[in-house]
């Protein structure tokens, strides 16, 4: 997992500038609009694929490239093309060998057939974070909540997969995520995820009548904070409750213990 | 040596995942003593016919060698491939196999080491999915990627950890990568201080080297000879 900080100056490609798709679950389609196409003299655009099970590299262009193109690509090799998250980054070839990034874009994600729920790419995207100073962190970026783990000690994958961290910040992250969904309001039509996660909290207890009546609110005081806190606190006790999250917890110091 | 051989696969269904499950939360000799009644209660799946063995490996990479053959000489099982109720199933009849002489501190560990999590930080964790992926992927030269294939199945161990928790290294040539500086070629197996905290470690080479150069540097481009060249004084002693 990369670190969601890009201080090496490399130029970012706008995210309505490139898309993938896919074909007939056997291809893949790569369209780019390209605003600049000045991308200098020794360059290789490539674009690479990732998924559950497979990764997958494909040279879209070498020294030139059209404004406008599209580009299908074979995956039938892979077993979870529904998976696919994209990279299109453009290289400059050094004299030596290194291939430096230049340019490139955001995370591509498929705009047809993703997958959600259980599989795929989670709705909770997590970064490692060495500047941290607390174990974890959620912030909201990009109009959607990421999780940030600690890697000061370069341990953040193991404090991250751990029975006893997920089983005591999971609930309260939820908590967190329906807070900032009933005082932020965000728009659905910004990113696709900000449904998902109404959906999730409807499905703990948030009932559309909640949702209209907090986020109608315009005036949020003291009183309307602690109420929607309340709500909020509910909601996760019944994530909490739903996945057994105590037990899970109880059962793993059992396991340890024998 | 305990072999078993089968005439079919199982597919658990919703109900036969549940059952799993619950046995899961179970210590392990209860587990061990169980299973058998889940993978024989033909109400807990669909059975697909054809013939396999059960037995015993040494490593995970002969165990994804048997189940790459599988699926080459099964076609009918293609569609499975990525099936929770299809790698489930086979975790729980190969359950006993695996724990059959293995260390004392062999635990039965996560659920997602038994039934197959399609989430991305997961998957890999799976003791035989995981394996396959990374064979299926790497085939034909499977051996490149013996960093994260080389370990006991029940015990991956700290470079299965490191290196395959990011799909990035380890389905590309950062798998070989760690494969040359880690796995001693004689012996096959892993160089003493790969797995540990220090310097030029497994998990320095992924959380501290590759993930950060993969910001500005399309190594995924270049191959292991290039890449290693490239590494930090830190990762001498594991180049020679």
């Amino acid at each position: 997992m990369r670190a969601s900080i890009n201080q090496t100056g490399r130029k970012k490609i706008p995210v309505e500038e490139v898309t993938i798709e896919l074909v007939d679950g056997e291809f893949l389609l790569f369209k780019w609009n390209l605003s600049d196409v000045n991308l200098g003299a020794n360059f290789e655009a490539v674009l690479e694929l990732s998924a559950i099970g497979n990764n997958m590299r494909q040279v879209v262009a070498v020294n030139q490239i059209p404004v406008s193109g599209e580009s299908k690509i074979s995956i039938s090799n892979f077993l979870i093309p529904q998976s696919i998250i994209g990279r299109f980054k453009v290289v400059n070839l050094e004299k030596d060998g290194i291939r430096l990034i230049t340019r490139e874009s955001q995370t591509l994600r498929l705009k047809n057939n993703k997958l959600e729920g259980e599989q795929g790419k989670s709705l909770l995207d997590v970064h490692w974070d060495q500047q941290l100073n607390v174990p974890w962190q959620l912030i909201f970026d990009d109009s959607e909540p990421i999780l940030k783990v600690s890697d000061q000690f370069e341990n953040a994958p193991k404090i991250y997969s751990h029975t006893v961290f997920q089983t005591s910040i999971l609930p309260e992250v939820f908590k967190q995520i329906t807070f900032w969904l009933l005082t932020e309001d965000p728009d659905e039509n910004q990113n696709i995820k900000i449904g998902y996660w109404w959906k999730l909290a409807e499905e703990y207890g948030l009932t559309s009548e909640d949702r209209s009546y907090f986020t109608s609110l315009v005036e949020k005081n003291f009183e309307t904070i602690k109420e929607i806190d309340l709500k909020c606190s509910e909601v996760a006790d019944k994530f909490a409750v739903r996945h057994k999250i105590v037990q899970k917890l109880s059962n793993y110091l059992i396991e340890e213990e024998e | 040596m305990l072999i078993t051989k089968f005439d079919h696969v199982g597919i658990f269904n919703t109900n036969g995942l549940t059952q799993f499950e619950e046995l899961l939360k179970q210590p392990l000799d209860s587990v061990k003593k169980e299973i058998s009644n889940l993978t024989s209660n033909t109400n807990l799946y669909t059975e697909i016919e054809c013939d396999f063995e059960v037995k015993p490996f040494e490593t995970r990479l002969q165990l994804a060698e048997c189940l790459y053959f599988l699926f080459e000489s099964n076609p009918a099982l293609s569609k499975y491939k990525t099936d929770k109720g299809f790698w489930s199933w086979l975790a729980a009849i190969w359950l006993p196999v695996l724990f059959e002489n293995s260390p004392k501190s062999a635990k039965l560990g996560e659920q997602a080491r038994w039934i197959l999590d399609k989430q991305k930080a997961k998957y890999y964790r799976h003791l035989l999915a995981g394996p396959y992926f990374i064979y299926n992927h790497h085939y034909p030269n499977p051996e490149k990627a013996l960093s994260i294939l080389g370990g006991s199945i029940v015990i991956p161990g700290e470079l299965v950890g490191q290196i395959a928790a990011t799909s990035d290294i380890a389905f590309s040539v950062g798998a070989e990568v760690a494969t040359i500086l880690y796995i001693d070629p004689l012996t096959g197996k892993p160089k003493k201080g790969a797995s540990g905290l220090g310097a030029g470690s497994a998990r320095r080479l992924s959380a501290a080297y590759l993930n950060q150069i993969d910001l500005t540097l399309d190594y995924r481009g270049m191959n292991a000879t290039e890449i290693i060249g490239l590494l930090p004084e830190e990762f001498a002693r594991f180049k020679q």
